[in-house]
């Protein structure tokens, strides 16, 4: 990562020149690009939801109960991907559902590595019993099976879109805290810290401007490849039906919507899972490039 | 005709992310019956790739084209898989520089040996080849022989792994040992045990020994003939003792001034100025150019190994001057 | 590894394993609202029988006394009464759980059947067409979410082709009586095959669906363990033994391989305790997830309590089983 015997100034510029020959070789791996890409659409999908859904996806109306596609016979111009039950555009619903998923991902773990990178920070760098009370906690709530621990938690609290997040990140954090817990340890003893503390630099100090901006890389692949994991495992949750709350369309729950038609509208099931498919492998794929551009230790 | 494994025009290039490497790049030679011959140079000259092309270990995407390898005057280049593979362990025979990384850490030491012996015997009767077994871990110095044909490598000690991985090298009674760099993982005092012990083998078993190492010392003590390598390159070979005495080609002669000699302990160590050329950007001329005091204009021209007596050669201008 | 490290490792479990439960009573105590008033919802109870209810349930008592005495209960395997069910939770609990781990290991299998062949001929033949298929499968099983899948499947096998049942564990008119609580043992036991085929037609999609995204992962795994086994030293030096590439490829490096493989698969199997909440649920399989969600929705939180302290604690013991079967197969760590 960075270098071990160079002196305080020439490590950061290393650091840099380092940082921007990864950017390079992510750039040069075509696959995640274009991943990375297909990323972005979604977000602009759910930013601009409003004026791309061409219907109101919240509108029932009973006589296009489970209509078919717009290429099917019984199909209709506008409503391109077919009706569900209630009669609600499918494609529209879809183009709401990107939000809800994208907005939990980002939010779980946006909270999720903030909260583990400060306590990996504490852990790794004070030591002692912080390190141990917060390995204790890591190590209970790793005994949780991940979906377990959430489904659990949402049962208890009820569905909502503040309580999924909760619940995700309940557990999430450990996965973060764990990585920049081993590398502020690999960290602390390096030369540029001794050099910082030799100093007198403040403990806080050395945390936030000399370890953190050296341990990032790793930090910010993980949480990519996460976020993978949480929209699974959102849309999990509201396909049970613990997840955002009806109306509100998930894609989870769109799929699950079209469960009980599978035998005469295949759309309503199919199209959105094929959403969370395309941008769970998007986010998977990129996320992929980034790790074998930022950290080869982790790639492979 | 007194060659055992003869090497001609041999390249091994390895295609990377910043160039063709030419890790080996147009090597004759020789290894006689019976003798030890010395490989020498740094690491990254290309020793060891040298003989991993020769047995055909090179993996893709390295890629080895030679104008012949005769071992025993068969050309290896033209064999087929099984057929090369019948004549490694048992003819031709290697150890690694680590006994550690070289020796499966998931299986006894008694399955690493026998496995040998049953690749090359088919139909060997399980006892007689673990009788085997046992009878080369004692002819390499293991104690209680026996009782460690069931121990993991792990478990002996870093001299004693070593004699291990001799006993499984030579378990087939090879003609021909390439020992690859077999003291450097090891403790100083028990360096020149193993090599003493490769020597008794070497007698005792009639067979040849290349001995490929980076310490010029050991070749000067224990090889009757030696070839340096530079940069992928045989830069000079000859009999060990007159190489020693008068060096021809400027890279042997800085490595025996770089070199600490009980004789001469007041003498000042020289080490050779400037680093080994980048693999991907060899030149045409000679690679020691730029690190070489005695450099002229015509240096930048190729050079080839120049016979300067029967026995000698060096890849050098210079070598038109000793004869 | 020895006794007395055996008995270390299983110590430092229990710390685990009573935050566990500690972080499971949490879950119930500090749920907002009265749990009396939720458990019976609009039922037409009085006062006198909700007051009973609390006694019986322990809530007037302090939080500290009521978390010991549903610790005490927990190891008798006590977890009350299920209201929906009129019985012990753990009797439901016990009758579903056969049929959850018959499915499990069942995926299990077949996980690995398909995936440790396919990482290791992947490894084997890096970068050749069967790698690149096999990558990016791997790549879309760990990115499929499984309700989906499974719907998919349903669709496809069932709807429109007729050749496997939607859902459920056997088929009308196959059922036999329950030994072992294992459909494919006890068919077997009463000497039905037509009974066993079909409770195997049966798995077959629940299973497939259950198993995917193990198998990607696992494959994944067992590609790059390969790939690192087959490039150290004591590959090149069993090559110079003149061992054949068999040999080479199938004892030397993957026997060093299928260590972390076979870690991985022991930790993944546990994972698969989430996903058959789900995978249950698409396929109606009658299994403890299945009834955990049921009894979600009916607010039976006795038995929500009881189910995510064993799945969390199965998870646990599988994870430590991992480490045993690491050191088992590690001849270095066996010191």
């Amino acid at each position: 990562m960075s270098s071990v015997d160079a002196a305080l100034p020439a490590a950061r510029s290393q650091e840099e020149s380092i940082l921007s020959g990864n950017l390079r070789d992510f750039l040069a791996n075509r696959m995640s690009v274009a991943a990375a890409v297909v990323c972005l659409a979604f977000c602009l999908i759910a930013i601009f939801a409003p004026l791309l859904a061409p219907q109101n996806p919240y509108e029932t109306d009973l006589l296009r109960r489970l209509q078919p596609p717009a290429w099917m016979e019984g199909g209709e111009r506008g409503f391109w991907l077919g009706c569900d039950a209630l009669g609600r555009d499918v494609l529209s619903r879809m183009i709401y559902g990107t939000r809800v998923s994208i907005m939990i991902g980002v939010a779980v773990v946006l909270l999720a590595t903030v909260i583990g990178t400060t306590l990996g920070l504490l852990a790794g760098y004070l030591r002692g019993p912080v390190d141990m009370v917060i390995a204790r906690v890591c190590d209970i709530l790793l005994g949780f099976p991940y979906l377990i621990f959430a489904i659990g938690l949402m049962a208890m609290m009820g569905p909502g879109l503040q309580n999924i997040i909760l619940a995700l990140c309940y557990k999430e954090w450990v996965l973060p805290c764990r990585v920049v817990r081993a590398e502020t340890l690999a960290a602390r003893e390096q030369d540029y810290v001794e050099a910082a503390r030799a100093l007198g630099a403040s403990r806080w100090h050395i945390m936030r401007r000399e370890i953190l901006p050296n341990i990032l890389s790793p930090v910010i692949v993980v949480a990519t490849f996460r976020m993978a994991y949480i929209i699974i495992a959102e849309a999990s949750l509201s396909f049970l039906g613990l997840g955002v709350q009806p109306p509100t369309a998930s894609w989870g729950s769109l799929v699950a919507d079209g469960r009980a038609f599978l035998l005469d509208a295949w759309w309503v099931s199919t199209f959105p899972g094929l959403a969370i498919l395309a941008l769970v492998l998007a986010i998977n794929v990129a996320s992929q490039g980034l790790r074998d551009a930022f950290d080869p230790r982790l790639s492979r | 005709m007194s060659q055992l494994l003869g090497i001609r025009g041999l390249r091994t290039t390895f295609p990377t992310r910043h160039g063709l490497v030419r890790a080996v790049d147009g090597i004759d030679l020789d290894v006689r019956p019976g003798e030890c011959l010395g490989v020498v140079g740094e690491s990254g000259s290309g020793k060891s790739v040298t003989f991993l092309s020769v047995l055909g270990l090179v993996r893709p995407p390295g890629k080895v084209e030679a104008e012949a390898i005769t071992f025993q005057g068969r050309n290896l280049l033209s064999l087929a898989p099984t057929e090369i593979r019948a004549i490694r362990g048992r003819d031709i025979a290697v150890t690694m520089q680590d006994a550690l990384t070289a020796l499966n850490p998931a299986f006894t030491v008694e399955t690493q040996i026998v496995e040998t012996i049953e690749a090359h015997e088919p139909g060997i009767a399980k006892g007689e080849a673990r009788a085997r077994a046992i009878e080369m871990l004692r002819l390499v110095g293991i104690p209680d022989a026996e009782r460690r044909l069931a121990s993991y490598p792990h478990q002996f000690s870093g001299g004693m792994r070593q004699r291990v991985m001799v006993a499984i090298a030579l378990a087939c009674r090879p003609k021909l040992l390439i020992a690859d760099e077999p003291t450097t993982a090891l403790d100083v005092t028990i360096q020149s045990q193993v090599l003493d012990l490769i020597d008794d083998m070497r007698v005792r078993l009639g067979m040849s020994v290349v001995l490929i190492t980076h310490d010029l010392g050991i070749v000067a003590e224990r090889c009757d003939r030696v070839a340096v390598m530079y940069a992928g390159q045989v830069v000079e070979t000859g009999p060990t003792a007159e190489v020693v005495a008068a060096p021809i080609h400027p890279y042997t002669r800085g490595l025996l001034r770089s070199m600490p000699s009980l004789a001469h302990l007041d003498e000042p160590l020289v080490p050779i100025d400037g680093t080994v050329p980048d693999p991907t950007r060899l030149s045409d001329g000679c690679r020691f150019l730029p690190r070489c005091p005695h450099a002229v204009e015509v240096c930048a021209r190729p050079v080839g190994l120049r016979a300067v007596t029967a026995e000698r050669a060096a890849r050098c201008i210079l070598a038109e001057v000793a004869r | 590894m020895s006794p007395l490290r055996l008995a270390e490792r299983l110590l430092q479990l229990i710390p685990v394993l009573l935050g566990i439960s500690v972080i499971v009573f949490a879950m119930m105590a500090l749920t907002p609202g009265d749990p009396v008033q939720i458990m019976l919802g609009d039922s037409l109870a009085d006062q006198a029988q909700r007051d009973s209810l609390r006694r019986d349930m322990g809530l007037d008592l302090p939080v500290v006394e009521r978390f010991f005495r549903f610790l005490g209960n927990a190891l008798t395997g006590n977890f009350g009464l299920s209201f929906f069910h009129r019985r012990p939770v753990m009797d439901v609990i016990l009758e579903r759980l056969p049929a959850t781990i018959e499915l499990t290991l069942v995926a299990m299998f077949i996980a690995i059947a398909v995936a440790v062949p396919l990482g290791v001929i992947a490894a084997v033949r890096r970068n050749s067409l069967l790698d690149r298929i096999a990558t990016i499968g791997s790549m879309l099983g760990v990115s499929m979410p499984g309700f989906w899948f499974g719907i998919l499947l349903i669709l496809l096998f069932a709807v429109n082709l007729h050749l496997l049942p939607v859902s459920g564990r056997i088929g009308f008119g196959h059922e036999v009586k329950m030994v072992t609580g294992f459909v494919l043992i006890d068919t077997l036991m009463a000497g039905r095959l037509d009974s066993f085929l079909d409770a195997l037609r049966h798995m077959l999609l629940p299973a497939v669906t259950l198993g995917l995204a193990m198998s990607a992962l696992l494959m994944r795994v067992t590609r790059t363990s390969m790939l690192e086994a087959l490039s150290q030293d004591y590959v090149t030096f069993a090559e110079a033994k003149g061992l054949s590439r068999v040999r080479v490829v199938g004892r030397h490096a993957l026997k060093n391989a299928l260590i972390p493989t076979v870690t991985v698969a022991a930790i993944e199997t546990g994972s698969l305790l989430g996903g058959n909440m789900i995978i249950e649920t698409v396929f109606g399989w009658p299994g403890l997830g299945r009834l955990v969600v049921e009894a979600i929705f009916s607010r039976n939180y006795p038995l929500v309590q009881a189910a995510v302290l064993i799945y969390a604690t199965t998870y646990v013991l599988l994870n430590f089983l991992a480490d045993l079967l690491y050191t088992v197969l590690n001849p270095k760590v066996r010191l």
